[in-house]
């Protein structure tokens, strides 16, 4: 049985259509991650799976049941859900504890002492217990966001962009430890994210989204081998897109005629193609672009070449001998080519 | 520093802060012709005071009047603080409030003024150390809502058919309402306060306060100046003057000039035109109060000064010292009794 | 620099206010005459008045304000921004005003609504009137206090407990209603303060009431008006007034120093408005009923009080009373009104800028306590203190002649004082928030000190100035408590003009007088809100 179940949700904001005929499935125990860039609707249909917004048309289900479908509603509190959100909304004016047992105490659980513990215990804050919210680090917020909203064993955990207000180290800890979290009880999540690293790393299914509708679904490697359109795949892998057009075994944008690699076949006509930065070869072959910038990372360099009015990345392990100014040859080990 | 110091310390060592009576630049006329500025403080009408003006600038054509209006009590306030602080800009005083002129001419604060235009004036309202002249003569009655029941008496106001229904000046910032207070006790004996209190009467600030309850039917029946009774009832308000039978109360308007005036000649012509025929004429037709000169009839077409002195309490010097000595007692029994 | 000028700041407040304070308290005797004052019955009485009063009005305001503020901050209620311009309306009218208006309304005998009710139903004199009437009056101290905690609030902070199983009245409860707290109590505590040291109201309900409602004021002004022994009387009445002001406020800064909580700030959801739906309607009618019978009403009351032929003949009107708003006294008391009130408006912003720029916490402390002194007891303390002229004596020379006494410029320095605060606090609190890496961005461009200051900070704290300057201007333009014991001799300002014509000549002239007042005040408010807006929109 699906845990959550959005059918055809539709959601304006006055004139803006935010989300548009949003379908969605999330499966029991999975984790889906909704992945975009701001303002592509991930937040929204987040926030209508909650209950905190209405979606204007369309079916909300949680496990199996209708929670929305704009006349039944059932209240975000009745739909046992958890939610983390980006700014921890820890309540400040409660101790460490009291913020992990409010839901236990709304259900009447008995007992409620033990299970704070143990909450507590799966984000390793036993020791904070009765803290108060401003002696907290952020890190040690979101642990205590992520306790409390685990702590009533939700149908579903929604996370709202979680870890984006942490610094880089403590995501990649944090990061860790929704994984394990996951491993540990099984809780059927959705991430929403703008961080493509954090939807590959954690996810089962990945959503990527752009403007209200979702472009591709599909788990992590898929998504980033082979990226269902161009948004996809310049958003999940940092790829290079190029518009142009293929004539023969070569494609010309820009008026700079590229050659196909050998595996390739399309059709000649109007394409946009699509290269990641490590598939382009600099030095050996093919057409000249200016080199404009070069930028060492440590174990590659990133190699910045302009083209018409945009720029076409390449990342290299090999020193190249060209200086930022001269010309280099460019050509593409692998590309996709979507027709326009 | 520590140079900048000391010499700080010198300088101020070598400055001090004296004190002194303000300055006052009144060019001094001590013979001929009334000239320069006068300060009068008053608590006459404004209007009246407008409809002076004219006929001051006439017969005193070199004098600048300059006035200091408000209620008798605020004049009173204003002047005494000064004179304790040193000095008064004050020349002439012409407040409502006789008592005050017996005080100030005690502490030798008042000099002789006798006018010609006086000498008609009735004995009652002489003063006969000539430290004043009574300009006006304003008086206490009653005023109840026209058409309906009337008190005969202030006695009667303790009668149970007027429980609720009574409001009175207070004493505490209202000079008439004090001089009637006086009255009351000297007629009542000290508990007719109590006894008012206990009829369910009502205190309001000052003489318009208490007229504006009786208008609006706040209450049924007002202690109020016969001015302001007979000013409402030609603005076409329905209020009437009830005549009490156990006398009304009389409160002789004094004027008198002060010993520190710098300006004693143009004082003395001042109250000269007051008392004269056509100031007195003034008075009455636009302050609705009575004249002292006997000749004249009274406001609004009612007997003139000789008449009203017969159906209103005796006015004396016993009077007077009774209001003097007694009169900071009888404002505490006054608040004591009205403020349970 | 560094030091001068705090130095000479603070030596002026001292000069001007506490000194004449001091001397005020040495002329009526020392401690020991006050607790034998304290001990009388009268005393205990008015001291019980003040405290009913007072805490009645914050009561008021809270079960008014706050759900005022939640409807405008967090619903889609009728006409919202029309809804808080109404409700914080009294910010800028002198609470006198409102009072005129209540006795025309609610009066036991002829009020207006009393006669619908049925007579002696309605009795707007005795505590009860005085403490709704000065909690509608101070409605917008708790209004703004709780409004401005309500959209600090990071919606996600009511969305989590929403999610973690509570519904909308428990999450207000536990959740929303702890968080604004501390900010509702504050605005109540002001408006504890603000009524215990006012003046006008108590005086015209609690004096003619039945039984009388005496208070701490108009115990000190009947005092005062007893003369030379009174006047003991009434600094020792004074000092309690200070000690129930100083007290609540203290009470309100350990409160919050001790529950601080800090607010983190949501991610731009915020604003988020509960679509009421169906009760939309309802709620909308119920709230705009209120406030139009709150606010709305009695001032309507005045003004066809200043149309009436006579007091309390309603039904025909006339406009013969308008006449005295064109006679040269009421125009000249205009004049010197708006001057004096433009004039210390400015000083006011200037000074509490300055003060706020040097960011000593004495100096900042200093220039905040006159404003909890009552108006009475300051003005009061210069009237003893300057009414003499003070020669300053350099080197056996007369250096300088100081005669303020009985000028207008005492009522000035007394205006400018007593609203110090608001300027020092506006200033202060904008400063804090204003981000300095401005100005020294400003300063590594090449900007001089000065052009750093006037291009980097001034315009961020320009509009929280703006705000003190305009409300300093409307409360001056106005001021009875202390303009009546401080007006220069044949001078008169709009406050005295109307106190001098409602109480010794002509209510009806008073009344008219007042709508005058309050269409001026009107005019600036939209002027304000246009002004406001236009900035807005850029």
């Amino acid at each position: 049985m699906a845990a959550v179940e959005l059918v055809e949700i539709e959601k304006a904001f006055g004139a803006t259509a935010v989300v548009k005929k949003l379908s969605l499935t999330v499966r029991e125990g999975e984790l889906v991650a909704l992945l975009g860039p701001s303002g592509c609707g991930k937040t929204t249909t987040l926030r209508m799976i909650a209950g905190l917004e209405r979606p204007d048309r369309g079916v909300v289900r949680l496990g199996g049941q209708v929670v929305d479908d704009g006349r039944a509603f059932v209240a975000p509190e009745r739909r046992g859900l958890g939610m983390v959100f980006q700014s921890y909304a820890i309540w400040p004016h409660k101790s460490v504890f009291e913020n992990v047992a409010y839901p236990l105490q709304l259900k009447g659980a008995s007992n409620v002492e033990a299970a704070v513990k143990e909450a507590l215990g799966w984000v390793r804050l036993e020791a904070f217990v009765q803290r108060r919210p401003h002696e907290l680090s952020g890190g040690q917020l979101q642990r205590v966001a992520l306790a409390r909203a685990l702590v009533g064993q939700p149908k579903v955990l929604l996370l709202d962009e979680p870890l984006s207000n942490l610094d880089v180290a403590l995501r990649e800890e944090l990061r860790g430890e929704i994984a394990s979290l996951r491993a540990k009880l099984g809780t059927t999540m959705i991430l929403v994210t703008h961080d493509q690293a954090e939807a590959l790393a954690l996810a089962d299914q990945v959503a990527v989204m752009n403007k209200g509708v979702i472009e591709q679904l599909a788990a992590p490697d898929v998504v980033y081998r082979e990226p269902a359109t161009p948004f996809v795949a310049g958003f999940v892998g940092g790829a290079n897109v190029l518009v142009g057009e293929v004539q023969g075994t070569s494609f010309i944008s820009e008026g700079v005629s590229f050659a196909l690699p050998a595996e390739t076949v399309a059709p000649p006509g109007p394409h946009t193609l699509v290269v990641r930065s490590e598939d382009v070869v600099l030095g050996a072959e093919g057409p000249l672009l200016p080199l404009q910038a070069r930028l060492f990372m440590g174990s590659a360099t990133e190699y910045r070449l302009g083209i018409g009015n945009s720029v076409l990345r390449a990342v290299g392990s090999e020193r190249l001998e060209a200086q930022p100014g001269q010309g280099t040859s460019v050509s593409f080990r692998a590309v996709r080519l979507y027709a326009r | 520093m520590r140079r900048g110091w000391l010499l700080g310390v010198l300088l101020v060592a070598a400055c001090r802060i004296e004190t002194a009576a303000p300055a006052n630049n009144a060019p001094a006329a001590t013979d001929g012709a009334p000239r320069g500025e006068l300060w009068v403080y008053t608590s006459m009408y404004r209007h009246v005071l407008d409809a002076l003006e004219p006929l001051l600038k006439e017969r005193l054509p070199q004098v600048t009047v300059r006035w200091f209006q408000g209620g008798s009590e605020k004049v009173a306030t204003r002047l005494e603080a000064e004179l304790t602080a040193g000095g008064s800009p004050c020349d002439v005083l012409m407040t409502s409030d006789p008592f005050l002129y017996r005080r100030l001419a005690q502490r030798q604060r008042l000099a002789r003024t006798v006018s010609v235009n006086g000498v008609r004036t009735p004995r009652a309202l002489v003063d006969p150390d000539a430290h004043w002249e009574t300009v006006r003569v304003s008086t206490m009655v009653l005023a109840h809502r026209a058409g309906e029941p009337a008190p005969a008496s202030f006695a009667a106001l303790l009668e149970p058919a007027w429980k609720g229904e009574v409001v009175v000046g207070d004493p505490l910032t209202s000079g008439t309402a004090f001089t009637w207070a006086v009255a009351m006790e000297r007629a009542f004996g000290a508990d007719f306060f109590p006894k008012l209190r206990a009829n369910g009467a009502r205190v309001a600030g000052g003489n318009a306060a208490v007229l504006q309850k009786v208008e609006g039917g706040e209450a049924k029946v007002g202690v109020v100046l016969l001015e302001n009774v007979l000013a409402a009832k030609a603005r076409g308000s329905p209020v009437e003057v009830a005549w009490p039978g156990d006398g009304a109360v009389i409160v002789p308007g004094p004027v008198g000039v002060l010993s520190t005036s710098r300006n004693p000649t143009a004082a003395k012509a001042f109250i000269d035109v007051l008392l004269s025929p056509e100031g007195q004429r003034v008075i009455r037709e636009l302050g609705d109060m009575h004249a002292v000169d006997p000749r004249q009839p009274g406001p609004r077409g009612l007997d003139g000064i000789d008449a009203l002195l017969t159906k209103s309490a005796t006015f004396d010097e016993p009077f007077l010292d009774r209001g003097l000595s007694d009169g900071p007692a009888l404002k505490t029994r006054f608040t004591a009794a009205f403020s349970q | 620099m560094k030091r001068l000028v705090p130095a000479a700041l603070g030596v002026l407040l001292v000069a001007t206010v506490f000194a004449p304070l001091g001397l005020l308290l040495a002329r009526s005797g020392g401690p020991g005459e006050w607790l034998e004052a304290w001990r009388s019955a009268e005393s205990r009485h008015a001291l019980l008045g003040t405290l009913v009063t007072s805490s009645g009005a914050a009561i008021v305001a809270l079960a008014l304000g706050l759900p005022f503020a939640w409807l405008i901050v967090r619903t889609d209620v009728v006409a919202r921004r029309a809804l808080k311009a109404v409700v914080t309306l009294p910010s800028a009218i002198p609470p006198y005003l409102w009072t005129m208006g209540w006795i025309a309304l609610a009066n036991p005998k002829s009020g207006w609504l009393t006669l619908l009710v049925g007579r002696d139903r309605l009795d707007v004199y005795g505590s009860a009137g005085i403490a709704f009437v000065l909690g509608t009056s101070a409605l917008p101290l708790v209004v703004l206090a709780t409004a401005a905690a309500l959209e600090r609030i990071d919606p996600a902070l009511e969305e989590a407990a929403r999610l973690s199983g509570a519904n909308a009245w428990q999450t207000f409860r536990s959740v929303t209603l702890p968080l604004i707290a501390p900010a509702m109590l504050s605005g109540a505590a002001l408006v504890f303060v603000f009524a215990s040291a006012s003046f006008g109201v108590p005086y015209l309900l609690g004096v003619p009431a039945n039984p009388p409602a005496p208070t701490l004021t108009t115990r000190i002004y009947a005092e005062v008006l007893m003369g030379e022994a009174g006047l003991a009387r009434a600094a020792s009445s004074s000092v309690q007034l200070l000690l129930v002001a100083v007290g609540v406020l203290s009470i309100n800064a350990w409160l919050a120093r001790a529950g601080r909580v800090r607010l983190p700030r949501g991610k731009g959801l915020g604003g988020k408005v509960l679509q009421l739906g169906r009760s939309r309607g309802l709620v909308s009618a119920l709230a705009w009923t209120t406030g139009a019978l709150v606010i709305l009403l009695p001032l309507g009351a005045v003004f066809l009080t200043g149309l009436q032929p006579t007091w309390g003949q309603w039904g025909s009107f006339t406009l013969k009373h308008w006449g005295v708003v064109l006679q040269p006294r009421t125009v000249a008391a205009a004049g010197v009104s708006v001057l004096l009130a433009a004039g210390a408006a400015l000083l006011v912003g200037a000074i509490g800028l300055l003060i706020a720029l040097t960011r000593r916490r004495w100096l900042e402390t200093l220039a905040d306590a006159p404003s909890a002194i009552p108006g009475t007891v300051l003005a009061l303390a210069l009237l003893v203190a300057f009414s003499r002229d003070l020669r300053f004596i350099a080197f056996e020379r007369v250096a300088f002649v100081l005669a303020l006494g009985n000028t207008v410029w005492l009522l000035l320095l007394s205006y400018v004082v007593k609203h110090l605060a608001l300027g020092v606090r506006s200033a202060s609190d904008a400063l804090a928030q204003a981000d300095p890496t401005l100005a020294e961005a400003a300063r590594l461009s090449g900007a001089g000190p000065v052009r750093a200051f006037l291009d980097g900070v001034l315009p961020q704290v320009r509009g929280a100035l703006v705000g003190a300057v305009l409300l300093t201007f409307l409360t001056c333009v106005s001021e009875l408590t202390m303009s009546v014991l401080l007006i220069p001799t044949g001078g008169d300002v709009l406050g005295t003009l109307l106190f001098e014509l409602q109480s010794y000549a002509d209510p009806a002239s008073a009344a008219v007088i007042a709508s005058a007042l309050l269409l001026i005040v009107l005019a600036a408010l939209v002027v304000q809100n246009v002004a406001a807006r236009r900035a807005e929109a850029r």
